[in-house]
């Protein structure tokens, strides 16, 4: 793909990435900007190719959780390694009040209650309920078989009815 | 794709998605903060950590695979020598002839043509 393709396609596709950046940085602002950056950066640079065997967008997603998980592990080797100068900054994972974005109250009580659930079910109900894939387009992403994926969909769901009964009755 | 009666989650996620698309970065400012950021490219930055558990692995190399690296005593007990610091008191004047069984003459040898 050409880069005036690439950019075209990045742009219709930049909403719903920054959604899903977001997601895979529990909400915090910056850190969802800094991966959707470098993996931007990555498909600018050639570093990643779309080879057109999943859609556009389901290769962007997987770029985007690859570098989100990369941006946490350098933090936490930061953490060790002190003076090799990383230059990430180091947080507990929660959404930074700084950075967070404007929610309404439903939309915190929904995060609240994702951020409750495993990694693999939070993301299998994001690319399934937000950005409306099928659970198989949502397997393609997370690198899981349709049959895991499945089970996390299913697990998720209920887990996130259950959390979201308990918070209304608070 | 969620089920028909997936409905009460699929609202809130829509509003979520609403919210976010209204706060989310434009793509131009996006990737001109990405190629600012391409230039710092600190090539210690990478190697330090590379060096460091490399350094760690031939440490641990070291230590497990060493010939014979069972703690070895300080001192062989097998071939130490041990001597009394008193053994000085043992030696007398005279000793030399304890040392050896004088020899007596065999009877065979002995002439007695020299006998009266």
């Amino acid at each position: 793909m050409q880069p005036p393709d690439l950019e075209r396609e990045l742009d219709r596709v930049h909403i719903a990435a920054f959604g899903w950046a977001l997601a895979c940085c529990a909400g915090d602002r910056s850190r969802a900007e800094d991966a959707l950056q470098s993996s931007y950066l990555k498909i600018v640079d050639g570093r990643a190719r779309f080879d057109g065997r999943s859609s556009f967008r389901t290769w962007l997603f997987g770029i985007v959780r690859r570098t989100a998980a990369e941006a946490r592990r350098r933090e936490r080797w930061g953490r060790w390694l002190p003076l090799v100068g990383f230059s990430a900054s180091l947080g507990d994972g929660r959404p930074d009040s700084a950075a967070a974005l404007i929610r309404s109250e439903e939309s915190r009580r929904l995060e609240l209650a994702l951020g409750k659930l495993p990694a693999r079910q939070r993301e299998a109900l994001h690319l399934v309920f937000y950005q409306d894939m099928t659970i198989a387009q949502a397997a393609e992403v997370l690198g899981v078989s349709l049959g895991t994926a499945r089970t996390h969909y299913q697990r998720g769901k209920a887990g996130l009815r259950r959390m979201l009964e308990e918070t209304e009755g608070k | 794709m969620s089920q028909p009666d997936d409905q009460d989650l699929r609202d809130p996620f829509a509003a979520l998605r609403h919210e976010d698309a209204a706060h989310a970065p434009p793509l131009d400012t996006l990737l001109a903060q990405a190629r600012r950021r391409r230039p710092a490219h600190r090539p210690l930055q990478r190697l330090v950590p590379a060096l460091g558990v490399a350094a760690i692995g031939v440490l641990l190399a070291v230590a497990l695979l060493r010939p014979g690296s069972e703690r070895q005593p300080l001192v062989s007990l097998a071939d130490a020598r041990w001597q009394s610091p008193t053994d000085f008191l043992l030696r007398v004047p005279g000793a030399e002839y304890l040392q050896a069984v004088p020899s007596i003459r065999s009877p065979e040898t002995v002439s007695y043509d020299s006998l009266p």
